[in-house]
């Protein structure tokens, strides 16, 4: 199965995990999420969600929201068992690190 | 800079592929994003820079959405030279097939023999190169795919030269039919050419693309 790059991608897909959500209101989930850590070039997000759709592991379509355009993104069921494997390969990641430096 | 002359620069570095969706969900972003900033008491001005700083620089958005486009256009690319492939066993054995009249001698003359071999295995050849290209660039190597789809288009060209060096050898011995090149040539080319713009197109891309 391909794997989404790098944490941007991880992390975009956590935060899909929550429920349908435009570009704007999934970045501002992950500044939420993070305490304002994640404060990446907004624009960035768009390729990642692009890159997303492209694997399979998100989807979206054009919804009216109060009469304004937006293209919304979901989480699909491939995208859910990557987030499963990734979310595990990050914990069993950080326990090994933090054993070692904490 | 104001969100209108923002989205203008980044529209003019946009391929045409994504840039009405990127457009438009940029807009949205920015508009919601500059609201976020006015609440918190800054001016409309203020805000709208604010916004922008935020987005990031048309540079570094423009690049990162031309090399997500890149792997569709490498998609693209690859399958137009697997059909040119492809069909290049029409120009190469089903015009032929069509239009020579019987062979008049009993036994093949053994060059003749040899060019169909040389052609035959270079047009097979470079099928089986292009569906290996295409199921790449369709997978995780689209820089792998773009970097290799040159050869296919210079497997179909000694395979259009073989055949051409045929031609002059079979009317050698063989009543001569117009037919056959005049049908076979323009359909050989247009496969030749039409491999040809996909490897540019693709090569032109591959700066852009990661593996």
């Amino acid at each position: 199965m391909e794997e989404p790059k790098g944490h941007v991608d991880l992390l975009l897909l956590a935060v899909l995990e929550d429920g349908e959500a435009h570009g704007y209101g999934l970045v501002e989930s992950l500044r939420e999420r993070s305490g304002g850590t994640f404060d990446l070039p907004e624009g960035t997000v768009y390729p990642a969600l692009y890159r997303l759709e492209r694997h399979g592991f998100a989807a979206s379509r054009w919804r009216s929201v109060g009469g304004r355009r937006r293209r919304v993104y979901r989480l699909t069921s491939r995208g859910r068992s990557t987030l499963s494997q990734q979310r595990a390969d990050w914990r069993a990641f950080a326990t090994a690190v933090d054993a070692v430096v904490a | 800079m104001t969100i209108e002359s923002y989205l203008a620069e980044l529209g003019a570095r946009l391929p045409r592929i994504r840039r009405r969706r990127v457009l438009v969900e940029a807009r949205e972003h920015l508009v919601d994003s500059a609201a976020r900033h006015s609440a918190a008491g800054r001016s409309a001005q203020e805000a709208e820079r604010a916004a922008l700083e935020d987005f990031g620089d048309v540079d570094t958005v423009a690049r990162r959405v031309r090399a997500e486009v890149a792997v569709h256009e490498t998609r693209i690319a690859s399958t137009l030279a697997l059909a040119a492939s492809a069909l290049f066993v029409v120009p190469l054995y089903g015009v032929p097939e069509n239009t020579l009249p019987p062979a008049p001698w009993m036994a093949k003359p053994v060059d003749i023999d040899v060019l169909q071999t040389i052609a035959a295995s270079l047009w097979l050849t470079s099928l089986g190169f292009a569906a290996v290209v295409t199921a790449s660039a369709w997978s995780r190597w689209p820089r792998l795919a773009a970097a290799a789809l040159p050869s296919v288009s210079l497997g179909l060209v000694a395979a259009a030269v073989t055949s051409a060096a045929l031609v002059v050898r079979w009317f050698g011995v063989a009543q001569v039919t117009f037919a056959w090149p005049l049908l076979a040539a323009p359909l050989a080319l247009g496969c030749v050419g039409a491999s040809a713009i996909a490897a540019a197109w693709a090569g032109r891309r591959r700066e852009l693309l990661r593996d």
